[in-house]
């Protein structure tokens, strides 16, 4: 059990910095997740926390303890690897064993906790096979159970889910959250996957290019992402983005783009007028910020014309052509719109974003 | 987090926390079972693709491994069974095979060509991983691992001569290394029984090893990254990690390294022939020297192939040992 945290990190592969100047506190008994598209630095940054590399500039801290110079087998850290790592020529008791092994642990103590944990993960029946004789998921409850057999300092979990099929996935998220919660010991997960750090993490660290764009709880990264990189990059559908104009009109900030002129609300008038004044941003909405009609509607709204209309079950997303760009708009299975046909989209504004058109900074 | 009701009770340890909490069901897909309306089997199996087409395609592969391995074959055991000699082949009641019971030569190759392949093995073993590992990774391992293989490249015959040489109690660089040392008396290391053997093996180690090193390096280079680093997580030392994750990953190529050298002790004896002849007395007189001798200087062919055959039967035991344990390191897929 151990409060992480980084100071002013990097990792340089000779002239290319994987990790620039990161800085987190990850509290401890947290679920971190380290979010971004693969080359960003997050498999970088575990692997500094576990030891495999070195940590180039800045320190890790485990509570207030530098850990920079030890070795993984003194920083007391349990990691689940991506294809799992099992020892293909030791059986399923005998890897989980292995941690406790290397530790010193009498055999009596290794068989109670090792069966307990296979217990836990439902894997008993499975302790005297080889890894080559189990499917995706259990190797992969095999690699967590090793993990979990003792109690380090804290988890690592790398893409530990990214191979297994998607309902196993699905499933896997809830099981791996409710076994972190129970167990109680920090967890630092990293994924490209944004739909599992949304589910998983108490706090999601976003990174881009090995720097760190955004911490904060998945709350804060989805309903006021700080840039327009993350705000595309969390979600599912994207976000959408519309270049847009600023004009006044009666008093009032109104965002105006070919098709459509809407006026932004009290607060968000006010950032505008106080920032730096531009006369052109980006504007972000949500598919689900926008709600589609075929009907004109009274008050301010956009105007396109359906490109393709896709049926997922439970909704429904319609793809809308704009003069400049395709928006996704997500509606009801009810929506009776065709191919071709003009539609009405209006805008809850206190959903939607404006970013800087030059660095993508959020103005809201 | 803070839900202590979920959270284990740390006095009471991970065995408590199993009763606590546990993970339901997770299945390996969460997938249901879909009706089946299929019948059992196909109403009709097309037929298969012609046997005959494939035999053809392996027709002149055939003939030229008839004439070149099939038939020498078979007329090593015909020989084996007859008093063979010019112009007479004469049936003898296995006489060959009896006659060796009692040959003292016979027996005694076979106890020197144990001693031979198992110093042989034992060394090339030993200073070829240790190779293998120094050179794995390191800056200037391709370079190095060219420099290594020109041994390999020689000729046995040729790397026989040079070691002649070098042995030679004249002028040979190792003679008078050894002499310098005080480690040698005052014959040459191949005229003395005590040390010829030694000679030769060392020949066989110098031109061989390489061989081991290369094999091994290839086998170091599929040594799963992760599961060192999983290891390494787990709290092995870098010695505890080589021991437990890249030996048993590296068994299979050095078993192969192994089956390999051992048939090649059983089979080359160039060097050996222009090193000592199986001399000084019989000191170097592993088998295969033996068999070549009554075979092509005594001229004994019946007696020659009988050994020959024994030497091959053995051979060929050992051989599929070395495969069974091969097979039995290799996993079985599910």
């Amino acid at each position: 059990m151990a409060k992480v945290s980084f100071r002013n990190v990097w990792k340089k592969y000779g002239n290319v910095s994987a990790v620039k100047e990161l800085n987190i506190e990850c509290p401890d008994g947290s679920f971190l997740s380290i979010l971004g598209p693969s080359g960003c630095g997050k498999s970088s940054t575990m692997r500094m926390v576990a030891g495999l590399e070195h940590i180039t500039s800045g320190e890790i801290l485990f509570d207030e303890n530098p850990i920079n110079t030890l070795p993984p087998k003194d920083r007391d850290v349990a990691m689940v690897f991506e294809n799992y790592a099992l020892y293909p020529h030791k059986s399923v008791f005998e890897n989980m064993a292995n941690p406790l092994k290397l530790r010193g642990q009498d055999a009596s103590v290794i068989k109670e906790r090792v069966t307990s944990a296979a217990r836990l993960l439902e894997i008993s029946h499975l302790l005297e096979r080889r890894p080559q004789e189990l499917s995706g998921g259990q190797k992969q409850r095999v690699a967590i159970g090793r993990a979990i057999v003792r109690e380090p300092n804290l988890f690592l979990f790398d893409e530990p889910i990214a191979h297994l099929d998607a309902k196993l996935r699905a499933h896997m998220r809830g099981e791996i959250k409710h076994l972190q919660r129970t167990l109680g010991t920090t967890m630092i997960y990293v994924t490209h996957d944004q739909l599992e750090a949304m589910s998983m993490a108490d706090t999601i660290a976003v990174m881009h290019d090995g720097e760190l764009q955004q911490l904060g709880s998945p709350r804060e990264v989805y309903n006021k992402p700080v840039n327009a990189w993350v705000a595309g990059f969390v979600g599912e559908p994207a976000m959408n983005f519309m270049d847009a104009k600023i004009e006044d009109r009666a008093g009032r900030t109104h965002f105006v783009h070919p098709n459509f002129a809407i006026a932004v609300n009290d607060e968000q008038q006010r950032i505008i007028a106080s920032g730096a004044r531009q006369d052109a941003l980006r504007v972000g909405v949500r598919p689900d910020a926008l709600s589609i009609s075929m009907t004109k509607p009274p008050v301010d709204h956009i105007t396109g014309k359906i490109f393709v209309t896709e049926l997922l079950g439970g909704d429904m997303i319609i793809d809308v052509d704009l003069d400049d760009c395709r928006v996704r708009v997500k509606t009801s299975t009810e929506f009776e719109g065709v191919e071709g046909q003009t539609c009405y989209m209006t805008v809850n504004t206190n959903k939607w974003h404006a970013f800087s058109k030059e660095n993508g900074k959020a103005f809201f | 987090m803070s839900n202590s009701s979920t959270t284990i009770d740390r006095q009471k340890g991970f065995a408590g926390g199993a009763e606590l909490f546990r993970v339901r069901q997770i299945p390996d897909s969460v997938e249901s079972k879909p009706v089946s309306h299929v019948a059992a089997d196909p109403p009709s199996v097309n037929p298969a693709a012609s046997k005959a087409y494939y035999f053809w395609l392996m027709m002149p592969a055939i003939i030229v491994l008839a004439f070149i391995s099939i038939y020498p074959f078979f007329w090593m055991i015909y020989m084996s069974l007859h008093d063979v000699d010019i112009g007479k082949v004469e049936w003898n009641n296995f006489e060959n095979f009896t006659k060796l019971a009692s040959d003292t030569r016979f027996l005694m190759g076979w106890w020197l060509l144990i001693q031979y392949s198992v110093m042989c093995l034992t060394l090339q073993l030993i200073i070829g991983v240790f190779l293998a590992v120094a050179l794995n990774g390191s800056r200037w391992e391709k370079v190095l691992v060219t420099t290594l293989l020109m041994p390999m490249m020689v000729a046995p015959l040729v790397a026989g001569m040079v070691w002649y040489f070098l042995y030679n109690g004249t002028f040979g660089w190792y003679h008078w290394l050894f002499q310098s040392l005080g480690i040698l008396g005052a014959k040459s290391i191949l005229a003395s029984a005590d040390t010829a053997m030694l000679g030769l093996v060392l020949v066989d180690v110098w031109q061989w090893t390489p061989l081991i090193t290369l094999i091994t390096l290839a086998g170091l280079k599929r040594v799963p990254q992760d599961q060192l680093e999983a290891n390494m997580v787990d709290g092995a030392s870098p010695l505890r990690n080589f021991v437990s994750v890249t030996l048993p990953n590296l068994y299979p190529v050095l078993l192969i390294a192994i089956m390999l050298r051992f048939m090649d002790n059983f089979r080359f004896i160039d060097s050996i022939l222009v090193l000592t002849g199986g001399g000084p007395g019989n000191a170097t007189k592993i088998l295969p020297v033996y068999l070549f001798e009554v075979s092509f200087k005594f001229f004994k062919l019946g007696r020659g192939a009988a050994i020959a055959l024994i030497l091959l039967i053995v051979t060929i035991i050992l051989g599929m040992l070395l495969v069974r344990i091969f097979d039995r390191q290799q996993p079985k897929k599910a």
